[in-house]
């Protein structure tokens, strides 16, 4: 039974000691990696929020909280979400985007997978905020174990009538749906979700109507990622000054964040840290530092579509002001740690080759580029480069910014292949014919 | 008033802030910018990325910012633009590398060659060395029909193709598959792409993917083919066509861009149906007795002495013969004597068309006015197979739901496209059959064209109570509910309109849909009417007056005339054939006709007519609305003896030669001048074509016009020169509203339509040619309600006529493809009758239909009603005689 079942997800991040004044994600975590159910969320301090806004808050003041408390989106984008839903005044639909398909990411997982009411508690409160009657989950499909729990999560939420009409005896009423994707990067878009959850291609679409306005059939829809979700209930429940206090001085970004590291470092994993944190401190101190025998060669600070950085950028502080001083996104914050033995033109093919495969074929320079570039890359590989494939390279990565493609699925491509060329230069260059 | 400046200088665009897109507004400025996937009436989704410009904050930014000009419109009073700055360029001719990258090199042999968008756009962005040194990604090709060629290699993945099979004219079996450079437009399986306007794909498509199989067959290079405006005969629309000749052969037809008609797009009878004008069954030069003669003063002679030494000879005119034909005709054998050429019933429902026209409560709409209609009632039309084009603008009236919204949201009207909405404009089907329509349709409601009627009476009866009585009463619970929804919606509308037609020869249908419209106009609305009617000139022909072809059946048959001369008209299909032979017995028969049909060998003279290919002419469509066609080439010029003719220069030879009188009549206009003093409305044609300046049927990159006839000597034959109208058969013209060929320098696709609008995808230069010949006028009495009449009850089988848009047309039938696609001899009963008649569904019977052996397949539907027999109209095998009124089937299994 998946119930009692320990679940893959478990990680460091169950492990390491933690308090909820400081880890308000991961606290409730259980050292087992158990779903915490609803009866344990409960004695948590779960659902507190809901029933407090419910009882006490208008849906303007929960949007107010959120907007000042200065949540960013953990999906990589990093959108102020108080922002995001001043832009719906109406009836809207609540969508979470549960496709994680970021290469080398997996916190959404974890969440999903151990702390599933923690998730439908941030909806609730967001649905609430957003005057929605329904929410979706569009979540990946690989996640067959997250799909059942959450299943399993919004059934005991229905029967406590934490979900259904009437919440709590408030005239509130909102009911999750799960909807499991067919497993295309692009759907992490939002408006390729949206279509994707319509049943239509998962293409994005042109931006405005923004999702706020005019969204899944048309009506204004509101998308936030799982752990942005997640982060809610904690700020309803403690006040906006505990949030801005926890993360580091120095970060613009304020609560806290999911961090991970792998590679061949000695203690890969997932924790929860605040906001502002150096990269150096999660790689060598959580992590443990490189297995030995093996050296830092550069590692990207959050998903494949982040820019490759070198060791010697490790003392930047991991936010999204912290990062974007190096030229590249925080992104995921699930630090690549990658050793000396890779050869950063394999490294660089694979992903590529990723992104090449998941391009929608909607925009021409990512439809016609990516390939392009992958071909390229795999001559180098062979070593059968030419000097001019180099240009042609610069080249492609410059067609292949934003405002030039369609959405940020490219840019987000080039952007390891742009730092690489930037970086190691001499790895290519011994490639080539 | 808003200000572009594009490269330093400034251009003024009135009130047309926000409305349109910054590609749109600089190709209207003559500014050639290069796309693919914006399309004037697809809008933009900004896949493509190829029309990058870049845009200023204002005089003094030297920075600027890329933007997509097709998804960016102009928001500030004072644009700054540019579409030449290095940057700019650069990223532009990167894309088409990019887009060229998978492009096969195989131009000499395509069929789009020489008219290619692509090819176009790859010479303005100067693209011309290859840094791509990978293998192309290859697909396989399918099987699209007989009309498209497929040929994926091309694509360069645009999505226009779905966009306006699936999302504008609703088709269904045609998809995208693949992600990344995988992309494959195509099919699940082999098969005839099943949606009527497939055929626009071929010019939708940027390159050679979707290509026209008919002219692949024969192909020549566009600026290698002579082009003359005309107007299609397929159906009462009118669609503008370009069409094609080489060698004496049409090519291909291709759309003539008409801001009131066709737009962009017509159906694929009028692309594909001009087999019967290549055909070898055609009529070239006159017989007598069956007899080949080569000159045609002997036909002429022999024919004046056949009328001279008869009694009383009458004329009968034909629905699809040109206005000045049948004014010959008419002219020549009397107003008494001369007879439309159409059946009775038919005749009655173009009289209540043609009254309604003069004298109608709301004005008829074109047919992209139908688009901006909020609710549509359809009585009784399958408009979908009879008039696509109709069906296609009232798909967009119902899409057009999501403006409301859009205008909400502040979205441009060229970005509505952009959004997924349900929210549809209501559309209400009254049919005897299932349309195609009904997908999109609020309701359809299936039943006897008598209910339709009652329907109708009951709809007007409801908004104003002096309209004749048909109460909601009588109506059974579901119906009544269907009714007072409608009158609900109907009551919010701001425009309704309502369709109805001939096609059911059934003038209450008619009149109850007129007294719909009366009623709108009773409850203050904006509203309009389509009466529809089925041939190409029905509108024209009953204009022109004259009776029945029962009438001239009568007569013939009681004797009271001895000769009839039958011009362009095969009455075999219009009335019951036992009838017609025994009117046609012992007669003298003159036969005007460019096909060979089942008089011809009755007839003791034929004299070959011009198709719309070889004449000029006018056609007036079902709006009233008079429209040219000209002479695309000259038959003698190719083959020598050709003594083809427009069919009123052979009436007038006649009429002429009869009185030992001067040649009067050269020019067309020399027709309708007489005409119009009979009939003032058609004066206004007059004004139409008036050009003293010469145009070309010939592009400007013509190659080879002193090598056409090379093979056989080496000598350049002399130039025909056309004395009759404004084109001249040379490259050397310019400009008018007649525009025989889209193409302008550098534009060699039908994208070159850009060049000939002052709005792009809204208004020609020269405005749209043709002209409406009767006036809705706000100031005058209108016509009063029809009355309702009762009728007898059913019979126990009631023959319900099914249209197919190929097939059921007699012409385009005639064409080699279109007759692969049409459907084998079947009939439609519902599954109660299967069961009452003992039959299988599926199962091949024989039937005897008026003493005629035919093989039918029997069909079984849950949408028709009991009692109802469906036969598909026009279809070889199943005679058109048990459409009229009397009939008889003995079924043997």
């Amino acid at each position: 039974m998946i119930v009692n079942k320990r679940i893959k997800s478990v990680c460091t991040a169950n492990i390491v000691k933690k308090s909820k004044e400081t880890h308000p994600l991961t606290w409730r975590l259980n050292k087992e990696g158990k779903t915490i159910w609803l009866n344990e969320y409960v004695q948590k301090e779960g659902y507190i929020a809901v029933k407090r806004i419910l009882k006490k808050s208008t849906p303007e003041e929960v949007k107010t909280e959120i907007k000042d408390s200065g949540l960013k989106g953990r999906g990589g984008a990093g959108f102020i979400t108080g922002i995001k839903w001043s832009l719906t005044n109406e009836e809207s639909l609540l969508l979470c985007n549960a496709d994680e398909m970021e290469p080398n990411t997996y916190k959404d997982r974890l969440l999903l997978e151990q702390e599933p009411h923690l998730l439908i508690e941030g909806m609730i409160i967001a649905a609430y905020a957003n005057n929605s009657y329904k929410g979706y989950i569009f979540i990946r499909g690989e996640y067959i174990d997250a799909i059942n729990i959450i299943n399993i999560a919004i059934k005991e939420a229905r029967k406590k009538n934490f979900l259904g009409k009437n919440i709590l005896n408030s005239e509130f009423c909102f009911d999750i749906c799960v909807h499991s994707g067919a497993g295309r990067y692009i759907c992490g878009e939002e408006t390729a979700l949206i279509n994707s959850l319509e049943g239509y291609r998962a293409n994005p679409k042109r931006k405005p109507p923004f999702p706020g306005q005019l969204g899944a059939w048309g009506k204004p829809t509101v998308i936030n990622n799982v752990e942005t979700l997640c982060n809610i209930p904690s700020i309803i429940n403690y006040g906006l000054n505990w949030y801005k206090k926890l993360c580091l001085p120095g970060s613009e970004d304020n609560g806290t964040k999911l961090m991970g590291c792998s590679g061949k470092v000695k203690n890969p994993g997932l924790w929860e840290v605040p906001m502002g944190i150096t990269a150096m401190e999660i790689i060598e101190e959580f992590a443990g530092g490189m297995i030995k025998g093996y050296k830092l060669k550069a590692w990207q600070p959050g998903g494949a579509s982040t820019g490759i950085l070198l060791p010697k950028h490790l003392k930047v502080q991991m936010c999204s002001n912290g990062i974007r001083k190096l030229g590249t996104r925080i992104g995921t914050a699930i630090i690549l740690a990658i050793d000396d033995t890779v050869n950063i033109i394999y490294f660089l093919k694979n992903i590529e080759k990723f992104f090449n495969r998941e391009s929608c074929g909607w925009c021409t320079p990512c439809r016609e580029g990516l390939p392009w570039i992958v071909k390229i890359l795999k001559t180098l590989e062979n070593k059968k480069g030419k000097y001019k494939d180099l240009d042609i390279l610069i080249d492609l990565t410059k067609q292949l910014t934003n405002g030039k493609t369609f959405c940020a699925l490219a840019p987000g491509a080039s952007e390891p292949l742009i730092s690489a060329i930037k970086y190691f230069r001499n790895d290519f260059d011994k490639l080539m014919v | 008033m808003t200000i572009i400046n594009v490269d330093n200088k400034d251009y003024e665009i009135k009130n047309n802030r926000n409305k349109k897109n910054l590609l749109e507004i600089c190709l209207s400025f003559g500014i050639d910018i290069p796309y693919f996937c914006w399309h004037p009436i697809l809008g933009s989704v900004g896949s493509c990325r190829q029309c990058i410009i870049k845009r200023y904050n204002n005089r003094d930014d030297t920075l600027g910012q890329i933007v997509i000009a097709c998804t960016t419109s102009a928001i500030k009073k004072n644009e700054f633009i540019t579409t030449k700055d290095p940057e700019g360029f650069s990223c532009r001719s990167k894309i088409i590398e990019l887009m060229m990258t998978n492009h096969p090199h195989d131009c000499p042999v395509c069929e789009e060659g020489g008219q290619c968008h692509l090819q176009d756009m790859t010479v303005i962005l100067k693209h011309n060395s290859r840094r791509y040194n990978f293998n192309k990604r290859t697909h396989k090709n399918q099987y699209l029909g007989p009309f498209i060629n497929h040929e994926m290699n091309r694509c360069i993945t645009c999505y226009r193709c779905i966009r306006f099979y699936k999302d504008y004219a609703g088709g269904k079996d045609l998809g995208v598959f693949g992600s990344s450079n995988n992309i494959y437009f195509g099919r699940l399986r082999n098969g005839r792409l099943e949606n009527e306007f497939s055929g626009n794909l071929i010019e939708i498509c940027p390159t050679g993917v979707f290509t026209d199989k008919q002219y692949s067959m024969h192909y020549a290079r566009k600026w290698d083919l002579q082009y003359a405006p005309s107007i299609c005969t397929g159906c009462s629309c009118g669609c503008n066509l370009n069409v094609g000749e080489r060698y004496g052969k049409i090519r291909k037809i291709e759309n003539r861009f008409n801001s009131k008609i066709n737009h962009y797009f017509i159906c694929d009878r009028g692309r594909f149906g001009y087999g019967y004008i290549n055909s070898s069954n055609r009529n070239r030069i006159p017989f007598i007795n069956n007899n080949p003669i080569k000159s045609i003063d002997l036909a002429i002679d022999y024919s004046i002495a056949l009328l001279n030494t008869s009694n009383r000879v009458i004329g009968i005119g034909s629905p699809r013969a040109s206005i000045e034909s049948n004014f010959a005709l008419c002219k020549l054998v009397g107003k008494q004597n001369f007879s439309n050429g159409i059946e009775k019933r038919e005749v009655e429902c173009l009289k209540i068309n043609i009254d309604v026209l003069y004298k109608g409560a709301l004005p008829f709409s074109s047919i992209i006015d139908i688009e901006d209609h909020d609710l549509i009632i359809i009585l009784g039309e399958d408009i979908t197979q009879i008039s696509a084009r109709i069906a296609l603008a009232v798909r967009q009236a119902a899409q057009r739901g999501s403006f409301n919204i859009a205008q909400k949201y502040k979205i441009y009207e060229w970005d509505v496209k952009n959004i997924n909405n349900e929210n549809k404009h209501p559309i209400y089907i009254f049919t005897t059959n299932k349309t195609r329509l009904d997908a999109i349709a609020y309701e359809t409601v299936i039943c006897t064209k008598e209910e339709i009627t009652k329907f109708g009476f009951a709809i007007a009866n409801s908004i104003d109570h002096n309209s004749p009585k048909k109460k909601l009463n009588s109506f059974n619970n579901n119906n009544k509910k269907i009714l007072l929804k409608l009158l609900k919606k109907l009551r919010c509308s701001k425009r309704p309109l309502i369709i109805s037609g001939c096609s059911l020869k059934h003038s209450l249908v008619l009149k109850s849909a007129y007294n719909i419209s009366r009623a709108f106009k009773f409850l203050g609305k904006k509203g309009s009417i389509i009466l529809n009617s089925n041939d190409s000139n029905s509108v024209g022909v009953t204009m022109l007056g004259g009776k029945s072809l029962n009438w001239a059946i009568k007569k013939l048959i009681k004797n009271k005339a001895d000769a009839v001369i039958i011009l362009e008209n095969n009455i075999y299909r219009r009335m019951k054939s036992s009838l017609v032979y025994n009117a046609l017995k012992n007669k003298k028969i003159i036969l005007i006709d460019y096909k060979k049909n089942t008089t011809i060998d009755k007839a003791n003279v034929v004299l070959p007519a011009a198709t719309i290919a070889e004449g000029n002419g006018t056609l007036i469509n079902y709006e009233g609305r008079a429209q040219r066609f000209f002479k695309i080439y000259e038959p003698s010029y190719y083959r020598t003896g050709d003594l083809t003719k427009e069919s009123w220069r052979w009436l007038h030879a006649l009429t002429i030669a009869k009185k030992n009188s001067k040649l009067e009549w050269i020019h067309l206009n020399d027709v309708l001048k007489v005409c119009s003093k009979y009939h003032p409305a058609f004066n206004r044609i007059l004004n139409l074509s008036q050009l003293k300046r010469n145009l070309a049927r010939l592009p400007h990159r013509l190659s080879g016009r002193t090598a056409i006839n090379s093979n056989i000597q080496i000598h350049e034959k002399k130039i025909h020169k056309d004395i009759y109208s404004t084109f001249t058969f040379s490259t050397k013209g310019y400009n008018s509203s007649e525009i025989a060929f889209a193409w302008y320098p550098g534009w060699n696709s039908p994208q070159a339509w850009n060049k000939f609008q002052k709005e792009i995808g809204v208004k020609l230069y020269a405005g749209n040619p043709g002209i409406r010949l009767i006036n809705y006028c706000k100031k005058k009495k209108y016509l009063s309600y029809y009355k309702y009449v009762g009728f007898k009850k059913n019979k126990r089988w009631q023959i319900i006529p099914i249209y197919h848009l190929l097939g059921s047309e007699e012409n385009s039938a005639l064409t080699h493809s279109i007759n692969k696609c049409t459907k084998k001899p079947y009939i439609k009963i519902s599954k109660q009758d299967i069961k009452l008649l003992k039959v299988t569904p599926g199962s091949k019977i024989k039937a005897i239909v008026n003493n005629k052996e035919v093989n039918i397949i029997i069909k079984n539907t849950n949408n028709m009603r009991n009692g109802f027999i469906g036969f598909p109209f026009g279809i070889k095998g199943i005679p058109l005689e048990i459409f009229c009124m009397c009939f008889k089937i003995i079924i043997i299994k």
